[in-house]
């Protein structure tokens, strides 16, 4: 018998096949398969519109609370209301005042009295002018 | 390699990744079923290893660099999926993964999906008493017709190495024939 030699044989093949319509189906098959798309899943903090509407709204609310604070500076009433009020509406006593004054407030009082600093000859100059001035001089 | 490189933007692209899909399939199934069939033998566990195969590619396109060629990845994918198969049988069976293809033999004559007369048999059954790497170069050269440089790149082993490796397959094929 002759020896075998593959090289001396017509070429053979493997002798598989596949089903008729196999080709024809796989495609399909394996595209069903397929993962689908996956929607990437960015997490929040690393989106930019949610800074950025994050950073507007904490801008916005420092705004208003300065602006409705400004808006609500009550306005400090002047000395000669106090003063005003303390005389006509409140129930403080003249001794009740006095009580609470210092020795800063004495002296800034008595500072703020003309009198002290208006020279003699002035008080003379007003004196004769006034025609009563008889009841200063018999005091 | 500048048409692989607009292809493989394509598949990777989502609007036209599907027709691009389609179009790799097409391409590569035959070619794919061949290599794979050569391995594990049984049609139906070469449709599960090939199904396989293109979901990995799939999957795996993103990180494909294109430092080989697109064919030689999938070839590549298709190997690993197929001899990964046999292990596992193997594995599961209790076996090892010789007396796999051994058993994928023996039952290739009741296969309606090998049309193969006795000597495609015997070669089958030759080809099988072969060592792993050898094998597969068998197959690859004579079964699939594929250049040594193309096994090369899938293989990762020199042209040299698989020359010698052929060699030595194709005298223990007609030892093993001339045997029976």
């Amino acid at each position: 018998m002759k020896k075998f030699k593959l090289d001396n044989e017509p070429k053979i093949k493997s002798g598989f096949k596949a089903p008729d319509d196999y080709f024809s189906n796989l495609t399909d098959t394996v595209l069903q398969k397929l993962p689908q798309q996956e929607t990437k899943v960015v997490p929040l903090y690393r989106k930019k519109p949610v800074w950025l509407s994050a950073v507007a709204v904490f801008i916005m609310l420092i705004g208003v609370s300065l602006f409705l604070k400004l808006n609500t500076t009550t306005v400090q009433p002047d000395a000669a209301t106090i003063e005003n009020y303390l005389v006509y509406q409140s129930s403080i006593s003249e001794y009740d005042l006095y009580q609470k004054l210092d020795a800063t407030d004495i002296q800034e009082l008595e500072q703020s009295i003309a009198v002290n600093n208006v020279s003699n000859e002035a008080i003379e100059d007003y004196i004769s002018t006034q025609s009563n001035y008889d009841i200063y001089l018999t005091e | 390699m500048e048409n692989e490189k607009a292809f493989i933007s394509e598949l990777l692209n989502p609007t036209t990744q599907n027709a691009a899909f389609r179009q790799l399939m097409s391409q590569y199934s035959r070619p794919l079923y061949s290599h794979i069939r050569n391995i594990v033998i049984d049609h139906d566990d070469t449709n599960d290893v090939l199904q396989n195969t293109f979901i990995k590619v799939f999957k795996n396109l993103p990180n494909f660099k294109g430092q080989s060629k697109l064919f030689s990845w999938m070839y590549r994918i298709a190997t690993n999926e197929a001899i990964t198969f046999i292990n596992q049988r193997a594995k599961k069976s209790g076996i090892t993964n010789e007396e796999v293809q051994q058993k994928a033999i023996q039952n290739l004559q009741a296969d309606d999906y090998f049309e193969g007369d006795t000597l495609q048999l015997q070669l089958q059954q030759a080809v099988a008493t072969l060592p792993e790497k050898q094998q597969l170069v068998f197959k690859m050269k004579y079964f699939e017709d594929l250049k040594y440089e193309e096994i090369s790149e899938i293989l990762s082993t020199s042209v040299g190495a698989l020359k010698a490796s052929y060699h030595h397959a194709v005298k223990k094929i007609e030892e093993y024939i001339n045997s029976l």
